[in-house]
């Protein structure tokens, strides 16, 4: 099983042990843990002011800009 | 409404809090049959979406350092938009509820429906429930406000100190810049000045942090309103306020409820 089939079946299985794992299953956990990149979670901001204009990267994110006003 | 007539289609799905925990069927059901699914979650999420779906695609490529977040979400909304525009079936993963402190689910649904394609949200497991139920809160109790950190900065809320009041994004309180990853103390402090109006600075705060994986433990602790200033807090943090004043009873509704009674009893 891999780490993540393993962290999968931990949460969805409530007869599923953690002190239960083996050695080599625990350290393949870690290892995923370790290696994972790290993680923005912010998904919502609101603006300080109402009228304030939505930056745009590029000529095409401003057109759609104007066309969401 | 308009009429669904394209083969393109998106749903943004819940992946709920916790790997393997809080996903739906529907949710899950939706990812495995989706052409393409991009992913805004806990890369330990993504991974396990990887096993669901051979076409992945992680949208914290769209994160920078000192870039604007709401291009972030635009260009989010955009790289959906353009594979249900190519005649794909889309799936737009977000952790916790795809709808809740989320632009881009609610924007790209909007969009794909106004060009004609078919469009939904399918709910999930949200922060605020793994909240209630890890520090044992009910909502119903006394009733609860939540407002994003920097929203109740901008602008004049009005709180019932009677409710809880739970405080999301604390770690950027303040930014006007949608840049930051962190404002730190002296805006953590004028927030503290801010709930100063209605709450003790002893008043027992708790910080939250519901966890990725079902082998951590949720972060709960609990810390006098005036030593936030000086927490260690991240992104996930989320800050929970119990009510520090009794409800005050209406007694003017009260007496108009009695009168009710003895007429319809």
């Amino acid at each position: 099983m891999t780490a993540i089939q393993l962290l999968e079946k931990l949460g969805a299985n409530a007869s599923f042990n953690p002190n239960h794992l083996s050695k080599e299953d625990k350290s393949s956990i870690e290892q995923a843990v370790s290696t994972s990149k790290t993680f923005t979670a912010v998904q919502l901001n609101t603006q300080p002011n109402d009228d304030e204009e939505t930056p745009e990267e590029n000529d095409d994110d401003d057109k759609e800009s104007k066309k969401e006003n | 409404m308009s009429k669904i007539q394209k083969t393109g289609s998106i749903v943004c799905v819940s992946t709920g809090m916790t790997l393997g925990a809080h996903m739906s069927p529907i949710c899950r059901s939706h990812i495995e049959q989706a052409d393409v699914v991009f992913a805004a979650c806990h890369p330990m999420l993504e991974l396990w979406l990887k096993e669901m779906n051979l076409d992945v695609r992680s949208m914290q490529v769209f994160y920078a350092e000192g870039k604007d977040r709401r291009i972030t979400y635009k260009e989010m909304v955009a790289a959906m938009m353009s594979e249900v525009r190519a005649g794909k079936k889309v799936v737009g993963a977000f952790y916790g509820h795809t709808g809740v402190f989320a632009w881009a689910p609610h924007k790209v649904i909007e969009m794909a429906k106004a060009e004609g394609y078919a469009a939904h949200m399918e709910p999930g497991i949200s922060a605020e429930d793994c909240l209630y139920a890890h520090l044992g809160i009910d909502p119903g109790t006394y009733g609860c406000q939540n407002f994003e950190a920097s929203q109740f900065m901008f602008y004049q809320r009005n709180i019932d100190p009677s409710a809880y009041l739970i405080l999301w994004q604390v770690a950027i309180a303040g930014d006007k810049s949608i840049k930051r990853y962190s404002t730190g103390e002296a805006y953590r402090k004028l927030l503290i000045e801010i709930l100063a109006d209605h709450y003790p600075l002893d008043h027992q705060v708790a910080l939250y942090e519901c966890p990725t994986l079902a082998i951590d433990e949720p972060r709960i602790d609990w810390l006098p309103l005036s030593e936030f200033a000086n927490a260690d807090i991240s992104l996930i943090t989320t800050m929970v306020l119990p009510p520090s004043k009794k409800m005050l009873k209406n007694h003017q509704i009260l007496d108009r409820l009695a009168e009710l009674d003895r007429k319809f009893q």
